[in-house]
């Protein structure tokens, strides 16, 4: 009989580790209320030591809903449209908005103004986490129009400093979607933007970012990182000024992708160059749907693979460990000083060409396999 | 007696200088990896247009103020143009706002790290070959351009307006610049217009070509004014800071 209770009360131990249900119906507590709230002595903005952005704390005026004119914090409680104008202007330093996940929209008839406009010469501003819509669209053949902003983060006169954008979706803008500065202390990271007619992020630092159906170049900025830009014209598609890292960019007749240097990227385009380093390109791929280079380097290509239907696979000054195709009559691989350890295919012109092939291999289907002023072990 | 003398003098410059003043429309093609750009040049008084007549898609369009050299992009694609000063600096020099290389902080009794220096670029320059000829009845010389073993030969006449390349966005800022970059500057720098360019490879392949399809004198009607000014509807957008 002991035994008997001992295994069932065992059981039912063991099943109320598995079902909730059980286990709270032998834990539950007290029924007895705590009692009243004690006083916390704290004043409310002690509480919430931020301000709300609306009419009474951050009034507006003929051009935009509403002016931050004072340092702090702020954040919305509440979906802002306006008509006309901008969203809200900040016209001081110091100033961190908090968009707290809303969305400030405009539905002009026809594009004007700004979702959030920086006046000049400001610093120490960060924006983050929410949204910014307008109402342009892209007819389809990369002609943009309708409603909106123009601008979705803007800056007017002298360009800010010490600027953060986090979190935040742009879309449907006329001109920029998230306008800073490069060459500066600007960061934009994590943001999105779609469906703008003109440059899609431009900052000095950019990461984690993705800004697709741009009319101009869709993300410009010093060092980017883990970001895709894809521009629907003849502007690049993601341009860095010195790094790009882990990037993707697409252009459709303008060049993909485009750095200084570029490591572990992809740029593609429809009828521009694929990838464009102005510098070294490592751990790339380019493609070229027409007769751009699939990749170019200035100076040194390195475990590279550049495509291009028609035009020359990879150009490059010195190219290591990199294969070259051209669908065309252009060159699988070129490399004006050094090719080693490469291989390059053209379907009618030369498939490897450099000046000094050391360890490489041309094929061709009717061009020329190899063209090597001085041939090291290669065929 | 002194001063008909004066007015005659003054006419007859003036009468010399607009005869000089080429004004009218050329079409050229550029040609890259095979592809060509259809480019329509128009030039009015002290103003010149550049665009692709190619209709695939809103191509950027050009307004030049040849006294100046201040520039006017017009962006069909959004309606918006922006406006661009005149680049004052050599062509072989960094654009304005590149900014230099810093001297790294000595840390615990190192000495500082030596300002690195900038890579080793071959200075572009537009050598005269001293080859004259004639093409489409305008007198050319013929110049050339060499850089890392490849030249890029072109034959440009004084007789137009100085060259100004079709440019399709506000331009970078620093990095290397190809010879496909940096050849119209140098010619634009002469006042030289070329007639026909072509860029090959080392293995003789074309790289680059551009080439004048024909020369129309023509002094641009009243109407045409409106093609050197940004459209009514257009807004205009600032240039980007640097």
């Amino acid at each position: 009989m002991k035994t008997k209770l001992l295994i069932t009360g065992l059981t039912v131990l063991a099943l109320s580790t598995l079902n909730s249900q059980l286990s709270t119906a032998f834990a539950q507590g007290s029924l007895t209320p705590p009692g009243q709230p004690a006083p916390t002595m704290k004043s409310a903005d002690q509480i919430e030591p931020r301000t709300i952005v609306n009419a009474v704390n951050t009034p507006g005026d003929a051009t935009s809903l509403f002016i931050i004119r004072q340092p702090g914090s702020y954040y919305l409680t509440t979906n802002l449209t306006v008509s006309t104008g901008d969203g809200i202007d900040i016209n001081t330093n110091n100033v961190t908005l908090d968009l707290n996940g809303f969305t400030i929209a405009s539905t002009a008839a026809s594009a004007t103004g700004n979702g959030i406009l920086l006046a000049s010469g400001l610093s120490d501003i960060t924006i983050y986490n929410g949204h910014i819509r307008g109402g342009v669209t892209n007819n389809g053949s990369g002609v943009y129009g309708g409603g909106g902003y123009n601008y979705g983060i803007n800056w007017s006169g002298i360009s800010p400093v010490n600027v953060l954008v986090s979190r935040v979706s742009v879309s449907g803008c006329q001109d920029y979607g998230i306008y800073l500065n490069t060459g500066d202390s600007t960061v934009v990271e994590a943001c999105t933007v779609r469906t703008v007619g003109s440059y899609g992020i431009l900052a000095s630092t950019i990461k984690s970012c993705s800004a697709l159906d741009c009319g101009g170049e869709a993300i410009q900025g010093d060092q980017v990182s883990d970001c895709r830009g894809q521009s629907s014209g003849s502007a690049v598609g993601l341009f860095a000024n010195a790094t790009a890292l882990n990037c993707y960019g697409y252009s459709s007749s303008g060049c993909g992708l485009a750095a200084s240097t570029a490591l572990n990227c992809f740029g593609q385009s429809g009828s521009g160059a694929g990838l464009q380093a102005n510098n070294t390109a490592q751990n790339c791929y380019g493609y070229s749907n027409g007769s751009g280079y699939g990749i170019y380097a200035y100076f040194t290509a390195e475990n590279c693979y550049g495509e291009s239907s028609s035009g020359n696979g990879v150009y490059a000054a010195t190219a290591l460990n990199c294969y070259g195709k051209s669908g065309g009559s252009g060159d699988g691989l070129y490399a004006s000083v050094t090719a080693s350890g490469c291989f390059g295919f053209s379907s009618s012109g030369t498939g490897l060409f450099a000046f000094i092939a050391n360890v490489c291999h041309g094929a061709t289907d009717s061009g020329t396999a190899l063209s090597a002023t001085h041939n090291v072990n290669s065929y | 007696m002194k001063t008909k003398t004066l007015i005659a003098a003054f006419c007859s410059f003036f009468i010399l200088h607009s005869a000089l003043a080429f004004e009218g429309r050329i079409t050229a093609a550029l040609t890259r990896g095979g592809q060509a750009t259809p480019l329509l040049y128009t030039a009015g008084t002290n103003c010149l247009r550049v665009e692709v007549t190619a209709p695939d898609r809103p191509n950027p369009v050009d307004l030049l103020d040849l006294q100046s050299g201040d520039m006017t992009l017009l962006f069909p694609n959004n309606r918006s143009f922006v406006r661009l000063k005149a680049a004052t600096e050599d062509s072989s020099t960094p654009p304005p706002g590149a900014p230099a290389m810093p001297n790294m902080p000595a840390a615990g009794g190192m000495p500082a790290t030596p300002m690195m220096p900038p890579p080793m670029m071959e200075k572009l320059e537009l050598t005269a070959t001293g080859d004259k000829t004639n093409l489409l009845g305008l007198a050319c010389e013929k110049y050339e351009l060499k850089q890392r073993g490849e030249t890029m030969e072109i034959w440009a006449t004084g007789h137009l307006f100085p060259f100004q390349p079709y440019v399709q966005n506000q331009p970078h800022r620093f990095g290397p610049r190809m010879i496909e970059e940096q050849w119209g500057e140098l010619l634009k720098a002469k006042k030289l217009f070329p007639l026909l360019a072509v860029l090959k490879f080392e293995n003789g392949e074309e790289r680059l070509r551009f080439e004048v399809k024909s020369v129309t004198p023509q002094k641009p009607e009243e109407q045409d004014s409106a093609l050197f000014q940004p459209p009514a509807e257009y807004r205009e957008v600032q240039p980007l800071p640097f």
